[in-house]
């Protein structure tokens, strides 16, 4: 899977799911929680994402404070899926 | 011992208290424990009506917190990633929509002032009710044996396994739960926590200048210190328990 196709369905996600209207990249560096993402959206975002791209985050990335960003996220999500 | 029933929600004016009971509850380096932490908020929200809260003319005396789940597999089935696995179950099938039935124990926390007057029985006696009023089959609980931090070095499966002179369990919230019917299952992971050594000298007040096991206040075995790397590691074994909501309990 590209890096592309990992952001796009990464933004489907965001906005389909989660309603947070990111229609770009722009916010992608943001901390989380300055574009919506709580220790609640957090919870959902995980479930969708383990979900769509078919793959389990580890144990010690169950936590919010791993992740500064949506950037980050999505570094990790590619991480999981090039093992 | 007269008490009320409520949920933690229904009560914010005693919000205090209750993060109070919370934060005495256990060694100072639980509060480093991110995994709970991060799904607490998720599972208090979503499962307010889980979250009973026991007070004594406004004073806080106990807390059982717990959260849903499906599960059809028989209890030797359950896995061993313990409270974590079911933390990850209640968020995974809340959101796919999948009707629960049944149900986890996250944590029961009680007011040192009131401990000795059977708030234990009284807590999960009220976990079953729920349980079987929700119409759950089972209540799971990954349980944190509450005296093997007295016993660190013994193995965590002789422990569980140690029982009193009458031949109940030795530890005492293992033990409670066996009197009302519950199942021991199997050894599973507990928490886990992760630390710098300077942290963990903080949370700890001790000092760790060699790599290797510590004995610390609080844990259920040793830390592990790792001086090139400059971590700590430390994580708790657990034991699973399983109540049989479709039989009668003792006192219900």
């Amino acid at each position: 899977m590209t890096a592309n196709e990992v952001k796009n369905r990464v933004m489907k996600i965001l906005n389909e799911r989660l309603e947070l209207n990111i229609t770009d990249d722009s916010k992608f560096d943001d901390f989380l929680a300055n574009v919506g993402i709580t220790s609640m959206t957090f919870i959902k975002l995980l479930v969708e994402i383990e979900t769509e791209f078919g793959i389990e985050f580890e144990t010690g990335y169950l936590d919010i404070k791993k992740f500064e960003s949506i950037r980050t996220i999505i570094s990790y999500i590619e991480e999981l899926l090039n093992r | 011992m007269r008490f009320e029933i409520s949920t933690v929600k229904s009560r914010p004016d005693l919000a205090e208290q209750i993060q109070k009971l919370y934060a005495g509850a256990f060694p100072k380096f639980m509060d480093a424990e991110r995994v709970m932490r991060t799904y607490w908020k998720f599972v208090e929200e979503e499962f307010s009506d889980h979250q009973i809260l026991f007070t004594s003319e406004d004073k806080v005396i106990a807390i059982a917190n717990s959260g849903a789940f499906s599960f059809d597999g028989e209890n030797t089935e359950l896995d061993e990633g313990g409270i974590y696995w079911g933390l990850r179950k209640i968020a995974n099938d809340l959101y796919k929509n999948k009707k629960p039935n049944a149900f986890m124990a996250l944590q029961i926390t009680i007011n040192p002032e009131y401990k000795g007057k059977g708030l234990s029985y009284i807590c999960v006696k009220e976990l079953i009710r729920l349980g079987k009023e929700k119409g759950y089959k089972r209540l799971f609980i990954p349980i944190r044996p509450s005296a093997k931090f007295k016993y660190p070095l013994m193995d965590s499966e002789k422990y569980f396994n140690w029982t009193n002179e009458e031949g109940l369990p030795f530890d005492p919230w293992i033990r409670v739960h066996v009197k009302l019917g519950a199942a021991m299952v199997k050894q599973c992971k507990g928490i886990s926590v992760s630390g710098t050594i300077e942290e963990w000298e903080n949370w700890t007040g001790l000092k760790f200048p060699y790599s290797g096991e510590y004995i610390v206040p609080g844990a259920l075995r040793p830390i592990k210190v790792d001086i090139d790397k400059g971590t700590v590691e430390y994580s708790q074994e657990n034991l699973w328990l399983v109540h049989d909501l479709t039989r009668d309990t003792v006192g219900l």
